[in-house]
């Protein structure tokens, strides 16, 4: 039977000039999860709130079937957490980190931490400072995956890496979830990255949840509709989520690619879109469909 | 709440010799009546300085919020270390007054004694302090503790300048009356617990910022 292992209830957060409103949201056990949406649709917000770290102003979430609020401590031992930018103390070598970070976690692996810093190029002799982003990246990873976290979460990981260790990455992911037990949740805004490992999507536009769902029936549901602007008559645009005209044609995305394909059978061209296709239509949707 | 008081040492371990530093100028070179109380006060004042500035440079708050703990741990731990910090205080206050017997004996010059008096106050100041430095920075943040340092030392220095006079004035009095003798520092400690289930309310409702 599956499992959630995070749980999102009514969830509010509000800012001056921005709020997280009513947000329901299962993040399933075993699987990688990507969290996608534009910079400020929320994501970062979110992970806070599930990591504990802000305050909701109404709702619940539980994690591992634990209270958030209750319970933070039981739950973060178990959580391995990777943030968008390095959060160590600067002036500390990394063996020096290692002793302070390690002995919080009851099953902390020195071995293994070794094992990930000798696989990162990472020396504990090296100072935080002295790291470039990638590496703080890999620093920040081994921290996380070396106390047998069963949750990982990582906010914007790939935000400003190089290619090769973007790929790099998303392979040792691939590799963590192996073991069935363990779980990932995955924010960014670099959608290609997602479309190579991640089970299921949670999309975030300013503020709302637009949908949680494997990916697979995702692509099933959405489609990326191209044709002449001859076919965009007032029935046809209400198919759509979002239009981009041009003067040789047209381009749009459905969320109901079965109506689509039968209403414009032979008129459009209907194509599987990408996780970008699907971001962008959706957030510019009401503007590009003027 | 071990590891976060052994990181908070670890991580200001270079800090703890400005404080020697400091000790020595106030203690020995710049002598004074009441050089044992500055020296023993000291410590705790500027680490909790020192801390709150290096929080700030390394969004130490998204660390500490990461990790398994909760928040009522992180206020705990704070209020906690101020113990261990007054104790380095009185560390070095002796270490300090052993020196200048060393150095003093039998030329006739003048040395600052350490009275009980002495610590009763610096330890009822020290805890004065960290009892209205820490809801500030609880409430405000991190990033305005520059500010709430300059206000809380302010604050402080006329609270110390009013008790200087008093005891200059009541020595006597005030050190045969176990009323003040105990009373000082149990009204100390209890504003200080005060303080703590204050900053605890607040940090429980305020998110962790970077």
């Amino acid at each position: 039977m599956e499992q959630n292992v995070i749980e999102v209830r009514n969830l509010t957060k509000r800012f001056k000039r921005f709020a997280l409103e009513d947000i329901q949201l299962n993040i399933r056990q075993g699987f990688i999860t990507g969290l996608i949406g534009a910079n400020g649709a929320g994501k970062s917000t979110l992970i806070r709130l599930i990591m504990g770290m802000a305050v909701p102003a109404a709702g619940e979430i539980r994690v591992f079937g634990r209270s958030v609020q209750k319970q933070e401590a039981e739950i973060k031992e178990r959580i391995g957490f990777v943030a968008d930018d390095s959060h160590f103390y600067e002036q500390l070598t990394i063996g020096m980190l290692k002793t302070i970070y390690a002995p919080f976690y009851k099953k902390w692996d020195d071995r293994l931490f070794k094992r990930y810093l000798d696989r990162f190029e990472l020396s504990p002799k090296s100072k935080v400072q002295s790291l470039s982003k990638g590496m703080k990246m890999k620093l920040s990873l081994a921290l996380a995956l070396s106390h047998q976290a069963d949750l990982l979460i990582m906010d914007e990981p790939t935000a400003g890496l190089d290619p090769v260790f973007r790929r790099e990455l998303l392979e040792l992911l691939a590799e963590l979830m192996l073991d069935e037990r363990k779980s990932i949740l995955f924010s960014t805004h670099i959608t290609t990255d997602l479309d190579r490992v991640a089970d299921y999507i949670a999309f975030l536009h300013r503020g709302s949840l637009v949908f949680n769902e494997s990916k697979e029936g995702l692509f099933d549901r959405y489609g990326l509709v191209k044709g002449s602007n001859e076919l965009l008559d007032a029935d046809v645009r209400k198919l759509f989520v979002g239009i981009r005209e041009t003067g040789t044609g047209f381009e749009a995305l459905t969320d109901n690619r079965q109506s689509v394909e039968s209403i414009l059978d032979g008129h459009a061209q209907v194509e599987r879109p990408t996780l970008e296709d699907i971001m962008f239509f959706t957030a510019k949707g009401a503007a590009a469909n003027v | 709440m071990y590891n976060l008081i052994r990181k908070e040492f670890i991580v200001l371990r270079w800090y703890f010799l400005f404080n020697a530093a400091y000790a020595l100028v106030f203690g020995v070179f710049l002598q004074s009546a009441f050089s044992p109380l500055m020296v023993s006060m000291l410590p705790p004042i500027m680490m909790m300085m020192f801390a709150a500035s290096m929080e700030l440079r390394n969004k130490a708050m998204m660390f500490v919020g990461t990790l398994p703990i909760s928040r009522k741990q992180i206020v705990s731990a704070k209020y906690v270390t101020v113990f261990f910090y007054y104790l380095i205080g009185l560390i070095l206050m002796a270490a300090i007054d052993a020196a200048n017997e060393f150095a003093y004996t039998g030329k006739n010059a003048m040395t600052a004694e350490i009275t009980l008096l002495m610590i009763l106050l610096s330890f009822s100041f020290t805890m004065l302090y960290a009892a209205f430095y820490y809801p500030i920075q609880y409430w405000m943040g991190v990033k305005y503790s520059n500010i709430i340092s300059f206000v809380s030392i302010f604050f402080m220095v006329i609270v110390l300048s009013t008790v200087a006079n008093i005891i200059d004035k009541f020595s006597d009095y005030l050190i045969t009356n176990e009323f003040i003798v105990i009373g000082i520092p149990a009204l100390s400690l209890l504003l200080f617990y005060g303080s703590y289930r204050l900053s605890l309310a607040i940090f429980t409702r305020l998110d962790m910022a970077g």
